[in-house]
């Protein structure tokens, strides 16, 4: 394939190297020795600088120190830290140590960093300690993490500690260690940093590169970032985006530049003054950045007078935004693709005047092929093919982390095959047309979105654009397009914009319908997500029957707690338990009081207990604490109230009518304890939609049983079978009740799978020690999801073509059965967001 | 071979192999040096095997890298050079033995990977003789035997019983003193005799001849590896499950039916006294390695049962009553061979180290030797 014309590279890849050092300490001695290496722009804590000489120093401690609490070579350690200097610190004294760093971004929830450490089984966790209140409730869940490093704090004593595991300050980390003697000499094609990147699955999985990635990056150094001597560099991103840890870490350090990131809100005005106030050379963004710098300010050259080189990528920029950069800044912004497979190998550059829309050429030293992926042949000019990259490329991955099957797929026949689609014209210029899954297929001809969405952004009213293919009946696709307009937009000038389409593309090509968004779903790092926006926009305009599953609430663990006990309380507000029921029936008598005014001091000082849904249990109907109970239930802000004792409907009714008293809004919920209670299931299901979840009181009803549950729940598993039954016939949430040996952890997790197989929706419990094990068991695993998800996706691409059933790896599936899978769906995503608004 | 010595001097600095013999081969995991891709029907390079080495053999974490040029190996050239050019620069401290699983006695291939190893000796634990005795009877292994002592007197040789053949003679295989495990090639064997195992019950299915071959291993001090599962585990145990409780969990919660057949396997391979287990897949190791190594809280428990019977002063005689059992000599026995069995898969703390020779010193030759039977006094 042509690359820069003319232009030839060599490898030149030594035995032994080591990114950490590489980029730290093989400066020391030289006259970049005394430079600055970075400079973080804090919008908080202000401005923070370090040179290559503290930067190696101060790695090579952190280095020593993972070496001295039992960290071995090769194991992982989670980097969860903000733009900070702890950022190379940490990640490049890991690989010095040998260890494996897994940058993770910080814009996860605590849920999804608990999934990334789990996966990576990550011995370690650095991260800034803003950060840790937030992740605490997952630590002690994870098997293998027993260090936390917390940066940006000077002493970890008033910090809560998790059980078995020590919590170090970084700062005093670095101050009392020395530094290594000898780093971690690895071999070129060890195991250095392992990245996540979204599965095809919605499931991150993890690439691993291994140190000779660095060298597999040195043609950008030419062929995308043009460096100079004394470059200074601002990137707008984060240091845990694989584009940014390679270019606006990795890259300059390793070439001995000075990096200036930025931590808090990334607005164009602080990005210009940045510029300015340190006179960069390059600017590295990404087009969201570029755009709003252009529409929102009016900065020239004038205010940037030191830039020379501009840069960017995570999506294609538009024509007109490259044109208005070029007038105002008087600079070309340089474009590249890249996966975190394989860092950014494609790029415009110097050498060769831009063509917009174009992904530029594939820097030299890179292998790279068009290939016909059934025939492995390479094709001709204008043709699409799939893009492969030689398995001998330096920068390609290691491996998919134990997803041997999934990297078996992928790297064949001697390439790696890319799954991007591309085309090269007469030129030689590569134009991306998109991942496979993202290309058109419509009436017969194949169309890149990207095409389209490069002539549709040209249009002044265009602020974004996103072409879509949209199946409107069977057999039948059209080509859509979803924008975002300049302010707002009338009818007239949506009409405009479609003539537009018409006079610019083909005629297959162009939109045929136009769809106003303020924004697209997107992704963590701000790509697009296509299908979930092809999948709102059919929801909208009923091309797609849909279920609508309810708003499932995560109930997988409900735990009481008694209202009378403080220490309780509190211990509460940082579980990672789905309902707290605060207990003012299962209490002695004399406590109730004492409770009520506790409940109302605890709630006064802060009615937030993570995510967990707040449910009062009041006591029986008809006694004498009741009144009492709904009165304190005005005052505090509950979500839900719990009524014990159920044993018929006219219980039921009463129910609802003293919880409307308190608050319409609030979820009914009750105990089924009794017999009676039992018996009368089925009219006391039915009595009022209001009734939302029933928690059953197991030991109770064993008690009236005579039946002795000690050991499993077998005596009574006919009449938890029976509230199920009715349970679900009226679309109840059921809860088995607790297990009360809270010694016998055997009993209690058989207990646990037993009410997991009845098809109970979770388990009450008495003690935070039971709660991992019942959170985890009533989690759908990754494998169930993923057929849940291939299942739906074949029902709908059945029902697409008129069918009502579809057959998916010799399984008939049906409606019910897709009912159940979205169920499954819904509460998975469910589980995985919680949390997720205390990071952002 | 026996060797006198004195064991009040002992200690944990010293040479350990005259009186509890070498480490353990453990789990054994098989590397291809150059791999094959079924999707593609192509090889790897040796550039793209130099990477994977890298990957992943120099850090494994099973007690045993098993380099195989056998069947499991197409490229046969290529890979000796391969081993040729890498294994030297495997890291000099390392906690894994290296064995080459080398082709039968006197063919062609054989010829070729004696070369490699004259080689490469002093870089190597072990030579596995694949097929061993089948044609030439333990002659083969005598053979092999006279031919290492020149080259490096510290090499072993583990024979492969893979043949009812081989299984007639184990007894004669076993005596020479570079035997000092041989492995039980299920497959292959059940080939030989015709029977139809199964992927999930083949230990029952073979117990039989388990049973012949570790009793005639037990007679001559030497170890029997245990057989290759095939099923395949789409995860690995995470590295800090190390106790039963542990295991337990993440079978129930995260394991699939894989996984908790290969664990049930190795749990009754380790039971039956087996010094290892050959495995496949890097997922197999953790599990399997669960399995045979005492884990803490073991180590914990007969660590306290041998403290009590040296308290009440009957380790050598008399009974005690310990967590409401009646323990005897024959117990404390077992409880040794559970502390002695972290030593030999090199899972024991210096502290754990310390007590084993401390009880060691109590004990007279004759009883470490019945408990323990891998030393060479």
């Amino acid at each position: 394939m042509n690359t820069q014309q003319g232009q030839q590279w060599q490898f030149d890849i030594p035995e032994f190297f080591n990114i950490g050092t590489a980029c730290t300490s093989k400066h020391l001695g030289t006259e970049k020795e005394h430079s600055i290496a970075m400079i973080i722009e804090d919008d908080h804590l202000g401005t923070a600088t370090i040179s290559y000489k503290e930067l190696a120093d101060q790695s090579d401690r952190f280095a020593t120190f993972m070496l001295s609490i039992g960290i071995k070579e090769r194991d992982r350690i989670l980097i969860f830290l903000k733009n900070s200097l702890a950022y190379p610190i940490s990640f490049f004294g890991i690989l010095k140590a040998g260890m494996i760093g897994v940058p993770t971004s910080t814009l996860l929830s605590g849920s999804e960093v608990k999934y990334l450490a789990m996966d990576s089984q990550a011995k370690a966790i650095v991260l800034s300690a803003p950060m840790y209140d937030n992740l605490f409730p997952y630590f002690e869940d994870l098997y293998n993490l027993k260090n936390i490093i917390v940066a940006g704090i000077d002493s970890v004593d008033e910090l809560r500690k998790p059980k078995k595991i020590q919590v170090y300050s970084l700062k005093k980390v670095l101050e009392v260690t020395s530094p290594i003697k000898n780093p971690y000499n690895s071999k070129v094609g060890e195991p250095a940093y392992l990245v996540y990147t979204s599965g095809t699955s919605g499931f991150p999985k993890g690439v691993l590169h291994s140190h000779r990635s660095l060298l597999g990056r040195t043609p950008a150094s030419k062929y995308w970032f043009d460096f100079k001597e004394h470059d200074l560099i601002l990137h707008s991103g984060k240091f845990n985006w694989t584009y940014v840890l390679g270019s606006g870490l990795m890259d300059p350090l390793y070439h001995g530049h000075m990096v200036i990131a930025h931590e808090g809100e990334n607005n164009p005005d602080t990005l210009i003054n940045l510029i300015k106030k340190h006179n960069c050379t390059i600017f590295i963004g990404v087009p969201t950045i570029y755009r709003q710098i252009i529409q929102k300010t009016k900065y020239t050259q004038d205010d940037t007078p030191s830039l020379r080189h501009c840069m960017s990528a995570g999506e294609s920029l538009s024509a007109e935004i490259i044109g208005a950069w070029q007038e105002r800044f008087n600079q070309n912004i340089y474009e590249a693709i890249g996966m975190s497979e394989l860092s950014y190998y494609i790029s415009h550059s110097v050498y060769q005047p831009i063509r917009p829309g174009s992904a530029g050429f594939v820097q030299p030293g890179h292998l790279v092929k068009i290939l016909n992926p059934g025939t492995l042949e390479e094709v001709g000019i204008e043709e699409e093919g799939m893009i492969c990259v030689s398995l001998d490329d330096p920068g390609l991955f290691l491996e998919y982390w134990h997803l041997e099957e999934e990297t078996r797929k992928a790297k064949r026949n001697g390439y790696f095959f890319t799954g991007d689609y591309a085309k090269k014209d007469k030129d030689g210029y590569i134009w991306f047309l998109g991942r496979k899954d993202d290309i058109i297929n419509t009436f017969g001809y194949r169309v890149s979105p990207y095409e389209i969405e490069r002539i549709m952004k040209m249009h002044p009213k265009v602020a974004d654009c996103v072409a879509l293919g949209l199946d409107v009946e069977a057999g039948k696709t059209i080509v859509v397009a979803a924008i975002i307009p300049h302010g707002d937009i009338s009818e007239g000038e949506e009409q405009h914009i479609l003539e537009y389409g018409q006079e610019n593309l083909a005629r297959y090509k162009c939109p045929k319908q136009l769809f106003i968004r303020s924004d697209f779903p997107r992704a963590k790092n701000g790509k697009v997500i296509r299908k979930e926006l092809v999948k709102q926009i059919m929801e909208e305009s009923g091309l797609k029957k849909v279920f609508t599953p309810k708003k499932y609430r995560a109930r997988r663990s409900m735990l009481y707690v008694p209202a009378n006990d403080q220490r309780y309380i509190e211990k509460a507000r940082a579980l990672l338990t789905d309902g707290i029921i605060f207990d003012l029936e299962g209490i002695l008598e004399d406590q109730r009081q004492i409770a009520r005014d506790l409940l109302e001091s605890e709630f006064s000082k802060s009615d937030h207990f993570g995510y967990s849904e707040k449910i009062l249990r009041v006591n029986p109907i008809g006694s004498k604490d009741i009144e009492r109970d709904l009165e304190l239930a005005k005052k505090i802000k509950i979500n839900a109230l719990l009524f014990p004792q159920i044993e018929d409907a006219g219980q039921v009714f009463e129910a609802k009518r003293l919880l409307e008293s308190v608050d319409a809004d609030l979820e009914l919920m009750i105990n089924i304890e009794t017999p009676i209670g039992v018996i009368n299931i089925y009219p006391i299901c039915a009595a009022t939609n209001k009734l939302s979840c029933i928690v059953v009181g197991n030991d109770n009803l064993a008690n009236h049983l005579q039946v002795d549950i000690k050991e499993n729940t077998k005596g009574i598993i006919p009449h938890l079978a029976q509230i199920l039954l009715a349970g679900r016939a009226f679309g109840l949430c059921i809860i088995d009740g607790p297990y009360f040996n809270v010694q016998d952890e055997f009993a209690c997790e058989a207990a646990t799978r037993d009410a997991y197989r009845l098809g109970f929706d979770g388990k009450a419990l008495i003690h935070p020690v039971q709660l991992q094990y019942i959170n985890t068991i009533f989690t759908p695993k990754k494998e169930e999801v993923e057929k849940a998800k291939k299942m739906v996706e074949a029902f709908e691409a059945a029902a697409n073509r008129g069918k009502e059933v579809a057959l998916l790896d010799g399984e008939l599936i049906d409606k019910i059965k897709i009912r159940r899978a979205h169920r499954m769906i819904v509460l998975y995503d469910r589980y995985m967001e919680l949390g997720q608004d205390k990071f952002l | 071979m026996t060797v006198a010595i004195d064991l009040s001097t002992i200690s944990a600095t010293d040479d350990l192999t005259i009186v509890l013999g070498k480490h353990w081969p453990g789990i054994q995991i098989y590397y291809p040096p150059i791999k094959y891709n079924p999707l593609d029907g192509s090889y790897e390079s040796m550039e793209q095997a130099k990477l994977r080495l890298q990957k992943h053999a120099y850090r494994t974490s099973a007690h045993t890298l098993l380099f195989d040029l056998e069947d499991g190996c197409k490229q046969k050239d290529m890979s000796r050079e391969l081993l040729l050019q890498e294994i030297p620069k495997f890291p000099q401290e390392r906690s894994y033995q290296i064995a080459i699983r080398i082709n039968p006695f006197r063919t062609e291939e054989y010829e070729k990977d004696l070369k490699l190893i004259k080689q490469i000796s002093e870089h190597i634990d072990v030579i596995m003789l694949a097929k061993a005795g089948e044609v030439y009877g333990d002659a083969e292994v005598r053979d092999l035997s006279a031919w290492m002592v020149a080259i490096n007197s510290n090499l072993t040789i583990q024979p492969i019983i893979e043949h009812p053949k081989s299984m007639q003679i184990a007894s004669d295989i076993m005596k020479y003193s570079t035997v000092c495990h041989v492995v039980f090639g299920i497959h292959d064997f059940s080939k030989a005799m015709a029977y139809k195992i199964t992927p999930k019950n083949w230990i029952e299915e073979l117990k039989v001849f388990f049973n012949i071959l570790n009793m005639e291993a037990r007679i001559n001090g030497v170890g029997v590896i245990g057989g290759v599962d095939v099923l395949l585990t789409p995860h690995s145990l995470p590295d800090n499950c190390i106790e039963t409780k542990d295991v337990r969990r993440w079978l129930d919660l995260r394991g699939d039916e894989a996984s908790r057949t290969i664990y049930a396997h190795a749990k009754t391979e380790s039971a039956m006294g087996l010094t290892g287990k050959q495995v496949i897949h890097p997922n197999h190791i953790n599990i399997c390695k669960v399995a045979f190594e005492p884990s803490p809280k073991e180590l914990e428990h007969n660590v306290s049962i041998l403290k009590a019977a040296i308290e009440a002063d009957a380790l050598l005689g008399g009974a005690i009553s310990f967590s409401g059992e009646m323990l005897d000599p024959p117990m404390f026995g077992k409880a040794l061979q559970v502390i002695l069995r972290g030593y030999a898969l090199r899972s024991l703390s210096e502290e754990h180290m310390q007590f084993a020779l401390e009880v060691l010193k109590l004990l007279p030759v004759y009883t470490i030797r019945e408990n323990w039977p891998y030393g060479r006094i």
